[in-house]
């Protein structure tokens, strides 16, 4: 999978190719709105992490000239202004996801898996994990097809661990994915932590080959067994 | 204070002026009219009395045929004490004319003058009847002059004034419908008279200087956001692509949990001081007719398993339609905030009822006992108890409040907490 990151600061820029890269991802870089427009006549993408407020132009015209090309480039507007007009105008002129900064690399992850099983998989809408399969789709979770059944906050949970297999995700991280904004209330975590013991009862149950497992105080990881 | 129209207040002052210049004038003018009148009477009464001595002593005939008879003059001979005791005086008195059939006003001369040594007092009348409707109609005249010229310079005055303000409403018209957040500047209608024509000058100005300053402040707000985001999301991604790192310590990883948690919340508090900023300064102009009572239920299922959770009971009345023209993401933000507030707040096992009626949002849930001012809750950073919270949830309602001119009204009693949104 080739990705380009279209952003101007370059610390930004290391961190998303260290993580990316981990990831099995290869890696392209644009600093600025000439470099992203050269790169994108040039070359073909599988994905592109848009900033919009570029040195030399606004990173929405680069969506023009996407579009254009009518190639199969998956678009996600990682924008620091989070206004409700710039992700309107963006999804509008063909941008997939928006992702106001600052977000978490895993959210991120499971952003650009979301996006290349709806660009490139047709048909395929599942996330394999083990003895686990979950239809995206009918939103069903299969443990050696038997149906685990779950709550919507559980199911969002395992999908974005499913999406984010062995790596530790910060408490912070999922309280986010599952409340977005609003993950500031006082016992958010009391109830991420009721939660992930409740999946973790129904994934032994079930037989499954892999459990949650907390790492130290900062977060969880799903772990083969 | 009582505020008063202009017109108001320069017809007061021409009629107060009218009244403490003319009121005494008229009574001046009267009284010397009548004492012209008078010492005209007066003298002629004196003439009088000349010609009647003149002629009874050319002729003392007619003193005899004069005495007890009245025409204009009374004669009759008196004791020489009494004619010592009368001097010669001049007043006013009434006599009764049987022509008229009622007393008419006279002035009378008393006097006496001797003749072959009898004094005869003589009383010499004249009438004022004459005088009096002369004097009455120049005092109606003086009256009707007065009140017209009143009357015509408070018509004058009025229509001067609403000639001469017109191109003032208009500007007024203007500021009233000025929006900074739209309008750059406005064009007034060119005037003939100095002062507005300054004014508008400097209308003009403050006004292009504010839009600018408003527009240089709303791009500070997303400066701020763009400039502190990108190095907050930098150090949060790097601390997340540390904790991956297998070699790490238990006292590293909690070090950096606390350095990724205060983070994160600085980041939510960033993004919601920019919201409050946003709000602040009016930059939600769209506006859409929100059904409150199906927000509600959304924002409740969504939140199903934190309420199930908190093993909380729930109940919603519903007893009228609520629909509100605001900004759908306001609305979003405003009722959540409520909702969540009422839920995470609340208390184990404890209860939640929300009732609409058209006009009004109800809110009551178990909670802790505040026993602090409740408008306290509403101010940025005040806090409640514990919490990981922003302190920022409330203080987001009462500016969304404020935009749309909602009444906000908090009460606690022991431990149940009631919020009353009015329309």
């Amino acid at each position: 999978m080739k990705i380009l990151i279209v952003e101007d600061q370059l610390q930004m820029v290391d961190t998303l190719t260290t993580y990316l890269e981990r990831s099995g991802y290869v890696c392209e870089v644009a600093t600025n709105y000439e470099k992203a427009e050269e790169k994108i006549a040039v070359y073909t993408y599988d994905c592109i992490l848009l900033d919009i407020s570029l040195p030399g132009g606004n990173g929405l015209n680069l969506l023009t000239l996407l579009r254009k090309q009518r190639t199969n480039t998956g678009v996600i507007i990682l924008s620091a202004k989070d206004s409700v007009d710039d992700r309107i105008t963006g999804l509008q002129q063909g941008a997939d996801d928006y992702l106001p900064k600052p977000f978490h690399l895993s959210e991120l992850n499971a952003r650009l898996q979301a996006l290349f099983r709806r660009l490139k998989f047709e048909g395929n809408h599942s996330v394999c994990f083990e003895n686990m399969e979950i239809d995206i789709e009918s939103q069903k979770v299969h443990i050696n097809a038997t149906e685990l059944v779950l709550t919507k906050k559980e199911y969002e949970l395992l999908l974005f661990f499913a999406s984010n297999p062995e790596r530790v995700l910060s408490k912070t991280a999922l309280a986010e994915h599952i409340w977005g904004d609003n993950s500031d209330q006082s016992d958010s975590f009391d109830f991420l932590y009721s939660q992930i013991k409740n999946l973790r009862r129904k994934l032994s149950e079930a037989s499954a080959l892999f459990t949650i497992h907390a790492v130290y105080g900062l977060g969880y990881k799903l772990f083969r067994e | 204070m009582k505020k008063h129209t202009l017109l108001q207040i320069t017809t007061r002052s021409f009629l107060i002026i009218l009244v403490v210049v003319l009121i005494p004038w008229t009574v001046l003018f009267y009284f010397q009219i009548r004492s012209a009148i008078y010492h005209t009477v007066d003298e002629y009464l004196d003439n009088r009395k000349f010609e009647i001595i003149r002629e009874t002593t050319h002729n003392p005939a007619l003193l005899n045929i004069y005495s007890g008879r009245k025409t204009d003059f009374e004669l009759k001979p008196v004791a020489s004490q009494e004619a010592a005791s009368i001097k010669d005086k001049h007043s006013d008195t009434q006599v009764f004319e049987p022509l008229e059939q009622e007393l008419e006003p006279y002035r009378k001369l008393e006097t006496t003058f001797s003749h072959a040594n009898q004094p005869y007092k003589l009383t010499i009348f004249a009438s004022l009847t004459d005088s009096r409707k002369l004097l009455s109609i120049l005092l109606r005249g003086v009256i009707i002059l007065f009140t017209t010229l009143m009357v015509v310079l408070l018509i004058i005055n009025r229509l001067v004034l609403q000639r001469v303000w017109r191109p003032f409403h208009a500007t007024l018209q203007k500021i009233h419908s000025y929006r900074l957040d739209s309008d750059a500047s406005v064009v007034f209608e060119d005037t003939r008279i100095h002062e507005f024509s300054e004014l508008h000058e400097a209308l003009s100005q403050w006004m292009s200087q504010a839009h600018q300053t408003y527009q240089q402040q709303k791009q500070f707000t997303e400066n701020a956001s763009h400039e502190l985001q990108t190095p907050l999301a930098i150090a949060r991604n790097q601390i997340e692509l540390l904790i991956e790192d297998p070699l790490l310590s238990t006292s590293q990883a909690n070090s950096l949990q606390l350095v990724e948690q205060s983070l994160s919340r600085m980041s939510r508090l960033n993004k919601t001081l920019l919201l409050l900023a946003k709000i602040d300064n009016k930059q939600f102009p769209v506006i859409e007719a929100v059904d409150v009572v199906s927000l509600t239920r959304r924002l409740l299922d969504e939140l199903s398993e934190v309420t199930s959770y908190k093993e909380l009971t729930i109940q919603v009345e519903v007893s009228g339609v609520m629909i509100v023209a605001m900004n759908p993401d306001l609305a979003e933000i405003f009722f959540g905030n409520l909702i969540r507030n009422a839920i995470f707040h609340n208390i184990r096992q404890g209860y939640l009822n929300i009732s609409f009626n058209s006009h009004q949002f109800h809110i009551e849930n178990s909670g802790i006992a505040y026993h602090q001012d409740p408008v306290r809750l509403f101010e940025r950073f005040a806090k409640g108890s514990e919490t990981v919270s922003s302190g920022l949830g409330l203080s987001l309602v009462q500016s969304i409040g404020k935009l749309y001119g909602f009444t906000i009204q908090y009460t606690v009693r022991e431990s149940t907490h009631q919020i009353d949104v009015s329309l």
